[in-house]
C-alpha cells in the first residue's frame, strides 16, 4: 500500500488539479481586463466571474456526477462479463434516450408539461428506459440465466432498430416539434444538459451507496458464478439488481452529458492495470478520479485550444487503441 | 438422402420463384405507372421507363444484395463466426474514413476515386481486423462482433475527428446516404464491378469452406491458408467499399442473409452460394418495395426499412441460437 | 519411409525440440508417448509440416519437404489434430469429401465419390452421411474425421491424441480401426498418445520423449519396462501382466498408504 500511497496522491492532486484548471483557467487565457480599477466596472466584472463560475461550477459537477457513475458501473458490469472490454455503454443508452425523447415529443406534444419541465422529463424518461432496460432483462436473462453478453448484442440491436424509427418519426413529426426536440436529444459534453443536476446528484449517491454495500459481494464474484454459488452468493439476485443500478446510472450519465463511450473502458482498465488487484473498493475509487480527470481536464483543454474537437472523439480514439492493445495483450496469457 | 434432396431442391425452387416475382415487382411498382399491356405492345415511354429507371434500378437492388450477402458469407466462413459482417468488423466504417480522406485530399471526385478510397481503407481495417480475430480465443461466440463494433465506434471516431479538424463534418454527414431511388443509367454501372469477384467467390468456394475449418485442417488439405484468406479480404473490400459508395450503408444484408441460409441449409459453402445471392436479393427487394410503397408516392430510405426489418429477423435468429445452444 | 535429421525447435529459448532424428517404419502404427511438455505434439507438427522446424530436416520417402508443395504434400500424408469445430454445419459427406481436395481441388469426379463412399462405409458412417456434424456423438463426430482422412487416401497418417474426448469403447473402437486400416490398407500410422496402456495395447512400435529428446524406442515389449517408464515420466509404475499382455499400473496402493502414514505422523 505504500507503494501506492504516493500513486493516490498523485491522483488525487490530478483530480483537484483538472476541476481548477476546468474552473479557472480561462481566466489565465481571458483577452479582458477581469479586475479593471474602476470600481463600477469591476462589480459588472465580478458578477460576470460570478456568473461563469456558478455555470462552469454545474458543468464540473455534472462530469464529476457522470464520470463517477459510468466508472464504477463499468467496473461492476466487467466483473458480471468476466471480461475487461465490454461496458455497459455498448447497450446504447443513447438510442434509447433519443427514442423515448421523440416518444414523448409524439405522444405529449412539446407542449406538455413531461417535456417541458426537465425534471418531470428526465423522471419520466428514466423511468421508461428503465421500463426498456428491465423488459429487456427479463426477456433475454430468464432463458439464458445470467449470459450478459448476448444480452448486450441484443441491446446493440435494439439501440440501432431504436435510432431507425426514432428518425423515421422525426421525419414525420412537425418541424417545430422537431426543432424542440433537438434541445433534448442533442447532448454531448460540450452541450451539457444541467438543468437536471440536482437530482442527478441524490441519484448517484443512491447507486453509490448501493453499489458500495456488496463490494464484497462483487469481489467474490470476479471467481466467477459457480464458484461464487458455492460460496454462498445469491448470483442472479446480485447480478440482477446490480443491472438495475447500471440501467439507472447511464440513464443519468447519458440525460446530462450524452453518450460517451470507451470512458468507462479506459478508467477501469487504467484503475486495473495501475492497482493491479481484484479488490473493488479501491478500484471503484481509482477508476472513479480517472474518470473525472479524463473527462474534466480533456474537455479543459479542448475549450482552451479552441474546440478543435469534441472531448467524446478524443476518448473514443484513445480508449479505441487501448481497447485493441487490451484485446491483444490479452492472448498472451 | 433423397428426401433431403427433394426438400433442397424444392426450397431452391421457391426462392427461385419468389425471386422472380419480386424482380417483376420492383419493375412495376413506382410513380409513374408501368401496365403490362404498354409493354407487351411496345409502348416507347414505358420501355423509356424501364430501360432507364426501373431495371437498372431492379440489377442495382440485385448487384448489391447477392454481393454483400456472399461477402458476408466468406467473412463468417474465414472468421469462424455467424456474427460477423462487414457492418460488425468495422469495414463500413473504415468505407466512410477512405471518403473523408479522398475528399480532403482530392476534393469532391468521381464515385470511381470514392471507391478507390474506400477500397483500400476497407482492405487495410479488416485486415487488421482479422489479425485481432486470431488473438482472440474466447469461448463466447457474441463477443467477436462486439469487439467489432467498439473497433468501429473508434474508427468513426478518427473520421469525425478529422473532419471537426478540417471543416468537413458537414460532408461527412453526407457519405453513407444513398439508396437505390436515384440509381438509372448511367448511374449504376459501377456496381457490375462486383461481379468478378462473386466469380471468384464462387470458383473459391470449397476452399473457404476448409479455411473455415481451422489452419490446420486447411494446410493438411494442401490449401494455402495465408494465400486464402487474402482473397478472401480482397473480395470482401471490394463489394464493401463499392457498394457503399454507390448505395450507402445497407445495414443487416451480410449479417443475416448468411445465418438464415446456413440454418436451412448448411455451412457448405459452394452448395450455398447461389441460394445465398437469391436470398439476399429476395431480402432487399423486398425491403425496397416496402420502402417504394409505405408512403406512397414518396419514399422511405432503404436504410431505415433494413434497419428495422434486419434488426427484428437477426434478434429471432440470436434468440433462436441462444435457445438451441443453450448457454 | 519419413526421416526425421536433427530436428531443432525452440520458442525463444525454451527447447522444445532438442536434436531429434528418427525415422518411422511403414505399415505399422507407432505411438509417440511421454509426459506433458515433452515435444510429442510439436514433432507430429514437424512432421507434417504444419510447424516449420527452426533446424533440421524432414524427408519424404527421400525428398526434402521443405522443397515440397503443400498440396503434393497433402497427397501423401495427412494429420489430424484436435477436433472440435463445433460451429460450423456441415454434412458428414461434406466433410469427408474435404478429404478429396488435394485431388480434385473441390471438383469431384467419379473416382472421388467412390473414394468417399468407401470412407464412409469403412468407417460404419454411411448411414448417417446426412447428418449435420454438430448433431452426432462425440464417437461419430471422431469417426467421421478419421473417414476424412481415410478418403485423402495418403500413405502416412498422424493422428495427435485422438483419443482425447472418446470414451472407452470409442477410444477401443478407434484404435481397432487403425490397426485394420494399417493391416488391410497399408497404411504407416504415428498416434501421439498419453495412456500407455493403450499404447501397449494396439500399437506396433513405441517411441518415447522427454524434455525435446527422444530417449527411448522400441518393440512393445522392450517399452513397457518399468525402469524405462519411470524414466520417462518421473513416476513410479508397476509393470503387471493381464491375459498375457503387460500393463502399467500408475497407482501404487502400499506405497500411497506409506505416504499418508509419514504425512499423518507429521501433523
Amino acid at each position: 500500500m505504500k507503494a501506492h500511497k504516493k500513486m493516490w496522491i498523485i491522483v488525487g492532486s490530478l483530480t483537484i488539479i483538472s476541476i481548477l484548471v476546468y474552473l479557472f483557467f480561462w481566466m489565465v487565457t481571458s483577452p479582458y481586463d477581469l479586475f479593471p480599477d474602476d470600481p463600477i466596472r469591476a462589480i459588472r466584472m465580478r458578477e460576470a466571474i460570478l456568473n461563469i463560475l456558478s455555470r462552469k461550477g454545474i458543468q464540473v459537477l455534472a462530469m464529476i456526477v457522470s464520470a463517477i457513475l459510468i466508472s464504477s458501473t463499468s467496473l461492476v458490469f466487467q466483473t458480471m462479463t468476466q471480461n475487461r472490454i465490454l461496458t455497459p455503454s455498448l447497450i446504447g443508452f443513447d438510442a434509447i434516450f433519443i427514442t423515448v425523447q421523440t416518444a414523448i415529443v409524439f405522444l405529449f406534444t412539446s407542449s406538455s408539461i413531461f417535456y417541458l419541465n426537465p425534471y418531470l422529463n428526465f423522471l419520466v424518461a428514466t423511468i421508461m428506459m428503465l421500463g426498456v432496460s428491465l423488459l429487456m432483462y427479463r426477456l433475454i436473462l430468464r432463458n439464458n440465466r445470467n449470459n450478459i453478453v448476448f444480452l448486450l448484442l441484443v441491446g446493440i440491436i435494439l439501440s440501432t432498430l431504436s435510432r431507425s424509427l426514432a428518425s423515421f418519426l422525426q421525419t414525420i413529426m412537425d418541424p417545430e416539434e422537431f426543432q424542440s426536440l433537438t434541445i433534448r436529444t442533442e447532448v454531448s459534453i460540450s452541450n451539457m444538459n444541467t438543468s437536471i443536476i440536482w437530482i442527478a446528484i441524490p441519484m448517484m449517491l443512491i447507486v453509490l451507496t448501493a453499489l458500495t454495500k456488496d463490494l464484497k459481494t462483487y469481489d467474490v464474484m470476479t471467481l466467477g458464478e459457480p464458484q461464487a454459488i458455492g460460496l454462498g452468493v445469491s448470483y442472479s439476485k446480485k447480478m440482477n439488481l446490480a443491472l438495475v443500478y447500471i440501467a439507472i446510472a447511464m440513464s443519468v450519465a447519458t440525460a446530462m452529458i450524452g453518450p460517451i463511450s470507451f470512458l468507462g473502458l479506459i478508467a477501469v482498465n487504467a484503475a486495473r492495470e495501475i492497482l493491479k488487484t481484484y479488490r473493488h473498493l479501491p478500484l471503484l475509487i481509482l477508476s472513479s478520479l480517472i474518470g473525472i480527470i479524463f473527462l474534466v481536464l480533456g474537455q479543459a483543454i479542448i475549450i482552451e485550444t479552441g474546440y478543435l474537437t469534441t472531448v467524446t472523439v478524443l476518448i473514443s480514439m484513445v480508449g479505441g487503441a487501448y481497447m485493441i492493445y487490451l484485446v491483444l495483450k490479452e492472448n498472451r496469457t | 438422402m433423397s428426401k433431403s434432396l427433394s426438400l433442397f431442391r424444392h426450397r431452391r425452387a421457391i426462392l427461385i420463384v419468389l425471386f422472380g416475382l419480386l424482380v417483376c415487382l420492383s419493375l412495376f411498382v413506382g410513380v409513374l405507372d408501368v401496365s403490362v399491356i404498354d409493354i407487351i405492345e411496345g409502348n416507347p415511354d414505358t420501355w423509356n421507363i424501364l430501360w432507364v429507371s426501373r431495371i437498372p434500378r431492379t440489377l442495382a437492388i440485385i448487384l448489391t444484395a447477392s454481393s454483400l450477402s456472399i461477402a458476408g458469407l466468406i467473412m463468417q466462413a474465414i472468421s469462424r463466426n455467424k456474427f460477423i459482417s462487414p457492418s460488425t468488423a468495422g469495414t463500413t466504417n473504415a468505407a466512410i474514413l477512405g471518403v473523408l480522406l479522398g475528399y480532403l485530399i482530392m476534393g469532391d471526385q468521381s464515385l470511381i476515386i470514392r471507391s478507390i478510397f474506400a477500397f483500400i481503407f476497407a482492405l487495410i481495417s479488416t485486415f487488421i481486423f482479422m489479425l485481432m480475430l486470431r488473438k482472440i480465443k474466447f469461448k463466447n461466440v457474441i463477443y467477436v462482433p462486439l469487439i467489432g463494433m467498439m473497433y468501429g465506434a473508434m474508427i468513426s471516431s478518427i473520421a469525425t475527428f478529422i473532419a471537426h479538424r478540417y471543416q468537413a463534418l458537414q460532408f461527412l454527414n453526407t457519405i453513407g446516404i444513398g439508396g437505390f431511388s436515384n440509381k438509372a443509367v448511367g448511374s449504376y454501372e459501377l456496381l457490375y464491378l462486383v461481379v468478378p469477384g462473386m466469380i471468384v467467390a464462387w470458383i473459391y468456394a470449397t476452399r473457404f469452406s476448409i479455411v473455415g475449418m481451422g489452419e490446420d485442417f486447411a494446410k493438411n488439405l494442401g490449401v494455402r491458408y495465408g494465400f486464402v484468406i487474402s482473397v478472401g479480404l480482397m473480395i470482401i473490400a471490394i463489394v464493401s467499399s463499392i457498394t457503399f459508395v454507390m448505395v450507402g450503408t445497407l445495414p443487416f444484408v451480410g449479417l443475416i442473409v448468411p445465418n438464415l441460409v446456413s440454418y436451412y441449409y448448411g455451412d457448405h459453402v459452394k452448395k450455398t452460394v447461389i441460394d445465398i445471392a437469391l436470398f439476399g436479393s429476395v431480402f432487399v427487394l423486398l425491403n425496397d418495395i416496402i420502402s417504394r410503397l409505405i408512403v406512397f408516392p414518396y419514399e422511405v430510405s432503404i436504410s431505415f426499412t433494413m434497419g428495422v426489418t434486419g434488426a427484428l429477423i437477426f434478434l429471432i435468429i440470436i434468440f433462436r441460437r441462444m435457445k438451441h445452444e443453450g448457454t | 519411409m519419413i526421416e526425421l535429421k536433427h530436428i531443432r525447435h525452440a520458442y525463444g529459448d525454451f527447447k522444445v525440440l532438442d536434436d531429434v532424428s528418427l525415422t518411422i517404419q511403414e505399415h505399422k502404427i507407432t505411438a509417440l508417448i511421454g509426459a506433458n511438455g515433452a515435444g510429442k505434439s510439436t514433432l507430429l507438427g514437424v512432421v507434417s509440416r504444419l510447424l516449420n522446424p527452426s533446424q533440421g530436416e524432414v524427408f519424404l520417402d527421400g525428398i526434402d519437404m521443405s522443397t515440397m508443395k503443400s498440396k503434393d504434400i497433402a497427397r501423401h500424408l495427412a494429420i489430424l489434430k484436435q477436433t472440435n469445430q463445433l460451429n460450423i454445419r456441415i454434412t458428414i459427406r461434406d466433410l469427408v469429401s474435404f478429404g478429396r481436395f488435394p485431388h480434385s481441388k473441390g471438383r469431384l469426379t467419379k473416382e472421388d465419390y467412390l473414394k468417399i463412399d468407401e470412407a464412409l462405409v469403412y468407417m460404419n458412417i454411411k448411414d448417417i452421411e446426412g447428418k449435420y456434424l454438430d448433431e452426432l456423438s462425440g464417437g461419430q463426430r471422431q469417426r467421421a474425421y478419421i473417414a476424412m482422412i481415410l478418403a485423402q487416401d495418403t500413405k502416412y497418417i498422424f493422428l495427435d491424441e485422438p483419443l482425447n474426448n472418446l470414451d472407452m469403447r470409442y477410444a477401443v473402437e478407434m484404435m481397432t480401426i487403425l490397426q485394420k486400416m494399417v493391416k488391410d490398407l497399408g497404411k504407416t500410422i504415428v498416434v501421439v498418445m498419453h495412456d500407455i496402456n493403450f499404447a501397449a495395447a494396439f500399437s506396433d512400435h513405441i517411441i518415447a520423449m522427454k524434455d525435446g529428446k527422444i530417449v527411448e524406442e522400441g518393440s512393445i515389449d522392450y517399452m513397457m519396462d518399468k525402469k524405462i517408464l519411470d524414466h520417462i515420466f518421473d513416476h513410479d509404475f508397476c509393470i503387471a501382466g493381464v491375459n498375457g499382455r503387460k500393463v502399467c499400473i500408475y497407482y501404487n496402493h502400499q506405497q500411497a498408504a506409506e505416504l499418508a502414514e509419514r504425512k499423518e505422523e507429521v501433523l
